[in-house]
């Protein structure tokens, strides 16, 4: 044991790099290979809804030039590679000019904000109540609670969410439908924002709460199980230990160290958005803006955003390495 | 001289040092083996050594499980590594493998006439279905026991000693000229390990089929095989004639080894110079160079800790010690 | 909530010798869906106070069974049917679950079968130390709760450094002393030892063999030894207890088990160990045990036993006692 040493920084970051890189790779290759051409395509949009664009050639030659598509591929790689690597992630096709890495930007925050605390409470609660439904001293009528909680997962994601906002939007009126906050506030660290912005979080959080804990709780119940077979816990039960220290201290302890992993994986994908959740309650944020992407063709913002997610993912893998001896002593710096 | 069944020569196998962006620390397993095992008669040649002696990694590379680092595995003169299809098809056949764990190569959602049906297919063994089945009664009479018996039961409801025999069966059944055995009998229990002990000697004389027995357990070897290898740490420590090697052992290793298995005699108290009670798995593999032994061996010399000692010949047949007590000018001057 | 234990210190045996624990009549049942597994059936043994006592029988017979029914932790569906359990007096059978923390650990200790795995890896070798002492005793000062344990660690032969470790920094025979460590931290009356060397290299098995007497010598505390290795018997206990199939067929001093042993199970399983002193024909056995959910009427050995007589297929042997301490369940001796 010991601490962090060089080599294995050096390791861990040099495969931080080969990700990033090999993702911004593809990104730049899958488009090309794909047929057709995005700027004759936004062309010809253009032109199904005026009817006739002036000198359309033209305009696709600039366009063109404007992106540099009229360069050899390794150059056009090459630029790609360096522009991404500095968060240029160039103009939005179908927004132009609006620049692909100021839209993401707007976005993220809301996303972030939502998804984090989102996945947060899911993760707590879906691995507490799978902890309580391998515990043989869970009190009976929770454990036969506790899966019914659980059905609410197998409900698709779009009628969890349609059906919150139907009960709570528009039959209770207790909570907005829609947006991420109030109209008409002042912008700001006060009151009246905060709580709209709050109100406007509770029903898509509540919506990837309980369609994600179920993943969480039947992965801890599976790893509760297997735990419960150690050795271990046999030698904890003849120390006369309190069932509550070893249900904690050796059974959660030791199970939720896969979770961990598990956790730190879809941390680095919430920026990408829950693109249904985002979509359903019109909550401006990254999956929203992905799902406008996808519906407009405007390829630099699906490229941005996808690079957006291999960068974080990747980084977020890179801070779990770094950490993940901390939580389970077995990992060590050393041998990586 | 006829050729040889199987001879390795200077087999090494080296774990980790490979692999892009992973370049850690090296761990040689089985450091230049020699073995050779005669066509005739049929041997039972034990491989001993406690965990971590690499008896393991040679049965592996025997069967072809991990791939050898330099050396050679050589069956009936062909290296193993160059075999064609045919001749590999005819290796795999002949040379046949029993585990430790006789539970965990049963696939447990199919009876156990399965197994047998499978290797009766891979290797198109039989003419016919009767003639298959007739294969099947004489392969488990071999091994005491009967069809009707035990081939429609599932695994779990057959007793270890069953299942270890029904692989011995399985093996039988495909006419192997060498059985490669990795602790076959230490999760059996002592009545019916002599069963399966019994069975090896019946196949050894009665159907000329050689074993490669792997174990940590020297009584056993004792009992029942031919030559032996003691393994320390990837290098052979002693080797020879089973009987010379345990009742007159020379390696300063070995003999602290066979002082440390209990005897089964309340009289006899545990023999041997008392130990230290220094952990021995601690000060394992400190050394870069020279005798592995080094740190736990009562009679070490500084010589020990410059080379590694070679092979040298303490008794007829073949016994030979790696250790400087032994150099032949170490023996003159005593 | 504490229970004040009634310690019947008075418990005496008809030798005088003061009694730690006495098993009356236990049974323990496995439900099945096709009826009771009986794995104990109806076993009656005592430990002496300062002795080990031996529980050997090959596997399935009960023999961990027993001991988990003693720690009162047999898990479902077997359940405890019948029979006391008397340590120091107290009987554990009717214990409630708060009355059972207090007696575990406090008056009874467990070092466990798996030595790798017995620990939990995410905790310090201290802290698992401290965990066993502070749930009983209440919070303690730190400099003497720390002088306390790195002294258990010294009494097992432990150097101070693993004291803030990791499981899986320790070699296996260290972890298993850490785990004797453990055991004695309280100063039990009673130790139940699950085999506990099994997973060990023969030369880490002395030590840790040596490390359990001199503890034994230390503290005179009672353990019981559970194994299968009829060697390691042989030079730790004192007496020796056989079980098979659920049933107690002979207990007996250590000496005698060895060389008068009566029940012909047991002379099956003094036969059947394999020797390095000297060479001899393998001994088989036929027969198998019977099903443990339908017993046959009579003698639960009569399928394997040798010298199986009429009355054997009809009247259960009872054990009895033959001579003075030696007792054995079979007709031969009436």
């Amino acid at each position: 044991m010991g601490g962090l040493t060089w080599n294995y920084v050096l390791r861990r970051v040099g495969m931080w790099f080969l990700t990033v890189w090999l993702g911004t790779t593809l990104i730049f290759l899958i488009p090309r290979l794909a047929p057709g051409d995005p700027v004759a395509g936004v062309i010809s949009r253009l032109t199904a809804q005026s009817g006739y664009v002036e000198n359309s050639a033209q305009m696709i030659n600039a366009w063109r030039a404007r992106f540099g598509l009229d360069q050899p591929l390794p150059i056009q790689y090459i630029r790609y590679v360096g522009n991404s690597l500095r968060f240029d992630l160039g103009y939005s096709l179908a927004n132009f000019p609006s620049r692909v890495e100021n839209m993401v930007a707007q976005a993220l925050p809301w996303t972030i904000g939502l998804l984090l605390v989102g996945t947060l409470l899911s993760f707590v609660a879906g691995n507490t109540i799978g902890a309580l439904m391998a515990w043989e001293r869970t009190p009976g009528w929770l454990r036969n609670l506790l899966p019914v909680s659980l059905t609410f997962t197998s409900i698709p994601f779009f009628m969890l969410g349609i059906l919150l906002i139907y009960l709570f939007a528009f039959w209770l009126r207790v909570l907005p439908a829609s947006g991420s906050v109030g109209r008409g506030l002042i912008v700001g660290m006060n009151w009246g924002y905060i709580s709209s912005i709050l109100q406007h979080a509770i029903l898509p959080s509540a919506a990837i709460v309980v369609a994600s804990m179920g993943f969480w709780a039947l992965g801890m119940r599976g790893m509760m199980i297997t735990t419960a077979g150690e050795d271990y816990m046999i030698l904890a039960q003849a120390k006369g230990l309190k069932p509550e220290r070893i249900f904690w201290l050796y059974g959660v302890r030791n199970s939720i160290l896969p979770q961990v992993t598990a956790l730190a994986l879809s941390l680095g994908g919430i920026v990408g958005g829950a693109v249904l959740v985002e979509y359903i309650f019109a909550y401006p944020g990254v999956g929203y803006l992905l799902y406008q992407g996808i519906v407009t063709s405007d390829y630099t913002l699906i490229q941005g955003i996808v690079f957006m997610l291999v960068f974080t993912t990747a980084t977020m893998v890179l801070v779990l390495d770094l950490l993940y001896p901390l939580i389970d002593p077995r990992i060590t710096y050393e041998r990586g | 001289m006829a050729e040889p069944l199987l001879e390795i020569q200077n087999a090494t196998k080296v774990y980790g040092g490979t692999g892009f962006l992973h370049r850690g620390k090296t761990t040689v397993a089985l450091q230049d083996f020699n073995l050779t095992i005669d066509a005739k008669p049929a041997t039972i040649t034990t491989i001993a050594g406690e965990s971590g002696s690499g008896k393991t990694t040679l049965a592996n590379l025997v069967l072809g499980f991990v791939k050898i680092s330099s050396g050679q595995v050589r069956y009936k003169g062909v290296d193993v590594n160059t075999m064609d299809r045919a001749q590999l098809f005819e290796y795999r056949r002949e040379v046949q493998a029993v585990f430790q764990d006789p539970y965990a190569v049963y696939n447990p959602f199919y009876r156990v006439k399965h197994i047998f049906d499978m290797v009766l297919g891979n290797f198109k063994l039989a003419r016919s279905k009767s003639a298959g089945r007739d294969m099947i009664e004489e392969a488990l009479n071999v091994v005491g026991m009967r069809g009707e018996e035990v081939l429609e039961k599932y695994p779990h409801q057959l007793s270890g000693g069953q299942r270890q025999r029904m692989m011995v069966a399985r093996a039988y059944m495909l006419k192997p000229r060498l059985i490669v055995a990795d602790e076959p009998v230490s999760m059996v229990d002592a009545s019916l390990r002599a069963m399966i002990l019994d069975i090896m000697l019946r196949l050894r004389d009665q159907h000329n089929i050689s074993f490669l027995y792997i174990t940590h357990d020297l009584s056993t070897a004792y009992q029942i095989g031919d030559k032996i290898h003691l393994l320390y740490q990837g290098s052979v420590a002693e080797q020879g004639s089973t009987v010379k090697v345990i009742e007159n052992p020379k390696h300063p290793y070995v003999q602290l080894l066979i002082n440390s298995i209990p005897v089964p005699d309340p009289s006899v108290k545990w023999g041997g110079e008392e130990i230290s009670t220094q952990d021995d798995e601690q000060m394992r593999s400190n050394i870069a160079s020279g005798c592995r032994f080094y740190g736990r061996c009562l009679h070490r010399m500084d010589r020990c800790l410059e080379k590694a000692p070679p092979l040298y010949t303490v008794g007829d047949s073949g016994h030979e010690a790696s250790c400087y007590l032994y150099a032949p000018e170490a023996v003159k001057s005593r | 909530m504490s229970v004040q234990l009634e310690r019947n210190k008075a418990a005496k045996s008809a030798a005088g010798r003061e009694i730690t624990l006495e098993v009356k009549n236990l049974k323990v049942y496995y439900g099945t869906p096709t009826g009771n597994v009986r794995a104990v059936d109806d076993v009656s043994f005592h430990v002496y106070k300062g002795e080990i006592l031996g529980l050997v029988g090959e596997s399935g017979c009960g023999k961990t069974t027993t001991a988990m029914a003693i720690l009162r932790m047999v898990q479902p569906p077997g359940r405890i049917v019948g029979g006391q359990i008397l340590l120091d007096g107290t009987d554990l059978v009717v214990l409630n679950e708060s009355a059972l923390r207090e007696v575990r650990w406090n008056t009874l200790a467990l070092i466990p079968q798996g030595a790798m795995n017995s620990l939990n890896p995410v905790m310090r070798i201290h802290t698992q130390l401290a965990e066993a002492i502070e749930t009983h005793e209440g919070r303690q000062s730190k400099d003497k709760l720390k002088q306390r344990i790195l002294d258990l660690l010294t009494m097992v032969g432990l150097p101070s450094r693993i004291y803030d470790m990791y499981p899986h920094e320790l070699s296996g025979g260290m972890k298993q002393r850490v785990c004797i460590a453990m055991a004695i931290s309280l100063n039990p009356s009673l130790i139940i030892a699950d085999e506990p060397t099994s997973a060990l290299d023969v030369v880490v098995q002395r030590v840790v063999g040596q490390t359990l007497l001199d503890v034994k010598e230390r503290m005179n505390v009672s353990m019981i030894l559970i194994g299968h290795d009829m060697g390691l018997q042989a030079q730790l206990v004192d007496r020796i207890a056989v079980m098979y199939a659920g049933h107690m067929v002979e207990v007996a001093p250590v000496a005698n088990i060895f060389d008068e042993p009566l029940h012909p199970y047991t002379q099956l399983l003094i036969e059947s160990i394999p020797s390095i002193k000297e060479r001899k024909p393998l001994r088989l056995t036929e027969g198998l045990t019977h099903d443990l959910r339908n017993p046959p009427p009579g003698c639960i050995f009569q399928g394997r036993c040798a010298k199986v007589m009429d009355v054997c297929r009809v009247d259960k042997p009872p054990l009895r006692l033959l001579k003075p301490e030696h007792y054995v369940a079979c007709h031969l001796y009436e």
